[in-house]
């Protein structure tokens, strides 16, 4: 789709041991009042069994990142790469056959369920579209609610709207896992959720992720919970990651302006929780104008090199 | 806590609200005793259901239809039961400013921003059309909203979410409120804008010395911007002290249980959070005496574990994985908030020691409590 003839040179941090690869993925809508430009040339990848943890501010780009990593929509332009092969090239049969293995939670399970169905049919309802026999089609939805802490017999003949808020979104999981992924997209997963309960639902994250070897990219607005959940953090700002690297070097030592400016707005019960130093050494135009990503640390990147325009030249 | 002195803005003595539903009765209040004092700032905490909203509604007269209100309340020394809700209503508007989660569904979506303030302003004082614009025009200006002359020509859908709630401030300054209401007035909001909106709401309650009471679902929201906080648990208070106090020996276990649960920006990758196990209690729940209650909840506040299984979820009996609640350190032995976050923390250890991890965590809290003792 994109107009630009010479292959793009793919960006050097990105490692050949990736799960998932997003190189300089762009996605723009067209909208009553014009044309957005949601996300502007994102790169990151993402390993087996890591945790990235997609962080900003509403109408930063990171759902649409999310979205894009499942074609859900795709990219403009850019790709989207996962275990090595170019995920807009992929026939629909091999495409149905990654998509098993790329799974999605939405932050309002409910409104992600069909009120009418049990839950053994909304777990069960990627097994049917994969023509799973019938007869182990019980069996791997009993395992899949087991992995979130439920029971097929305890569950299985509700409706959502007889669940909880937090049982809903463990069966959201459950679904997500009855189909055998290696990385799931959460979006918000506890956005909505009493702190009791969004607790529960990230220790079953957590749970699910040690058991299964998951990579997960974990979307949230929150940036405590995007710590206790990642490995790795990326900060989005205006459709383009502004800092990215080990989740402790972002934290401890936030190197863009607009990390620290986000650290420092995080209410907390524990002044203690503030553990960052550091001063600012960004140009003062970090708002207007979009730089290149450098290296500060080891693997730790921050949008503080030279001025780009790409952001704005994609169709 | 009765509402004797003059220092007592609002005094509300052991409030109750009952609701008829199809499910039985709601006991949606059982017996709220609190006050707030003049000049500070209230904090009301709790989860989805435990009332602190209605709280505030049933103070304010804006119950819902067929509701019961038991109890006593009053404002500035008047007895606010004895008044006709009409009256109630009309001095409560003159003098209380509420702000809401959702601005849109409070602002008319059709008319601009200057002729719903002009409305407001009006309503509170007799002023032309012109002057009702210029104090318009001042007070957003106080609120922070930039070249306020012209915004006022704006409808509301052209201003930004955290724009609207500052909009929705000064709507709610216009009568010159001895109270002001913020209910959960920040929490869609992003966490720069919330900052802003925070600080806002703390600059304008110290300039003008109005009580304030802000509500909401987060702890550390009101952690580091109230005098005094009250903890709501199932249509009741189960804890109330000075914020600063929070904290600090005998810490509340429902308090305790909220902040453990919380994530903290320090926390290792991969850290499980201890929890409360099950439900908190339903509104359909029959009415306890306190002491009742008080050992009920207790039993659920015992129940901290970072295991995934909740009961309710597992019915066969025979089934490996029942919830099992996790033997609890009594709450009078913790210590501050560095001991909490030490306990939370401990909470890491690596994920496939969690039932033993549990167990020692709060072994070794109580021991670094112990040590700890001294210094404190």
């Amino acid at each position: 789709m994109s107009t630009v003839t010479d292959t793009p040179t793919r960006a050097a941090w990105l490692r050949d041991d990736a799960l998932l690869t997003l190189d300089d993925v762009h996605c723009a809508f067209k909208t009553a009042s014009g044309r957005v430009h949601a996300v502007r040339g994102v790169t990151f990848d993402v390993r087996p069994g890591e945790t990235l943890g997609l962080v900003g501010e509403s109408g930063c780009g990171k759902t649409t990142t999310g979205r894009a990593i499942l074609r859900l929509p795709g990219p403009t332009s850019g790709t989207v790469s996962f275990r090595g092969e170019d995920m807009e090239s992929l026939s629909s049969g091999r495409m149905r056959a990654a998509r098993r293995k790329l799974q999605m939670i939405f932050q309002d399970p409910l409104s992600a369920f069909n009120p009418r169905r049990k839950v053994v049919d909304i777990v069960g309802e990627g097994l049917d579209i994969q023509g799973v026999p019938r007869s182990e089609r019980t069996d791997r939805i009993a395992a899949a609610l087991e992995q979130v802490g439920m029971s097929l017999a305890a569950v299985g003949d509700r409706r959502p709207h007889e669940l909880s808020g937090g049982q809903c979104q463990r069966i959201s999981i459950a679904r997500a896992l009855a189909v055998g992924p290696d990385l799931i997209v959460c979006d918000e997963p506890v956005a909505s959720l009493d702190v009791s309960v969004q607790a529960r639902v990230l220790n079953v994250l957590q749970e699910i992720r040690e058991r299964n070897g998951l990579s997960l990219v974990f979307v949230s607005h929150d940036l405590a919970v995007v710590k206790v959940m990642s490995d790795r953090v990326a900060v989005m700002y205006r459709g383009r990651i502004v800092e990215i690297g080990p989740a402790d070097s972002v934290y401890r030592t936030p190197l863009h302006p607009y990390t620290r400016r986000l650290l420092d707005a995080v209410p907390v019960i524990d002044p203690a929780e503030r553990v960052w130093t550091g001063a600012d050494d960004a140009e003062d135009d970090w708002r207007t104008v979009d730089r290149a990503l450098v290296e500060r640390a080891p693997g730790h990147f921050a949008a503080l090199g030279e001025i780009v325009h790409d952001g704005e030249q994609v169709p | 806590m009765t509402a004797t002195g003059t220092d007592t803005l609002l005094a509300v003595e052991d409030l109750t609200l009952e609701l008829d539903a199809a499910q039985g009765t709601a006991h949606i209040l059982r017996g709220v005793s609190m006050s707030v004092p003049r000049g500070r700032t209230l904090g009301i905490v709790g989860e989805s259901g435990s009332g602190k909203s209605m709280l505030l509604r049933t103070v304010l007269g804006l119950t819902p239809a067929g509701a019961r209100v038991g109890g006593a309340m009053s404002f500035d020394g008047e007895d606010l039961s004895a008044l006709h809700p009409e009256a109630r209503r009309t001095m409560l508007g003159r003098r209380v400013g509420v702000v809401f989660q959702n601005p849109m569904t409070s602002l008319n979506p059709v008319r601009t921003i200057g002729a719903q303030m002009a409305e407001a302003v009006r309503f509170h004082q007799k002023l032309s059309k012109a002057q009702a614009r210029d104090v318009s025009v001042d007070l957003l200006d106080q609120v922070g909203i930039v070249n306020p002359r012209q915004r006022i020509r704006d409808f509301p859908h052209q201003f930004s979410g955290g724009m609207r709630q500052r909009v929705m401030i000064a709507m709610a300054l216009t009568c010159s409120p001895d109270l002001l209401i913020a209910d959960e007035a920040t929490t869609a909001l992003d966490v720069t804008v919330q900052k802003g909106i925070l600080d806002l709401l703390q600059r304008i309650q110290e300039e003008r010395r109005m009580s304030m009471i802000l509500v909401s679902h987060d702890l550390s929201v009101v952690a580091g911007r109230t005098d005094d906080v009250i903890v709501m648990y199932g249509g009741r208070i189960v804890d109330r002290r000075a914020t600063s106090a929070l904290f600090t020996p005998p810490v509340h276990p429902y308090t305790r249980a909220l902040m453990l649960a919380i994530p903290r920006l320090d926390m290792e990758a991969h850290t499980r959070l201890p929890a409360l196990g099950g439900n908190p209690p339903s509104v359909f729940d029959p009415l306890l005496s306190p002491a009742e209650a008080d050992e009920r909840d207790a039993r659920r506040w015992a129940t901290i574990s970072s295991d995934i299984v909740e009961p309710g979820d597992v019915v066969d009996p025979d089934e490996e994985r029942i919830f099992r609640p996790e033997p609890v350190v009594p709450g009078s032995e913790i210590g501050a908030v560095g001991t909490l976050a030490a306990e939370q923390q401990a909470g890491v250890a690596e994920g496939g020691d969690r039932d033993v991890a549990v167990d020692t965590i709060f072994e070794d809290v109580a021991r670094d409590a112990d040590a700890e003792e001294g210094t404190r």
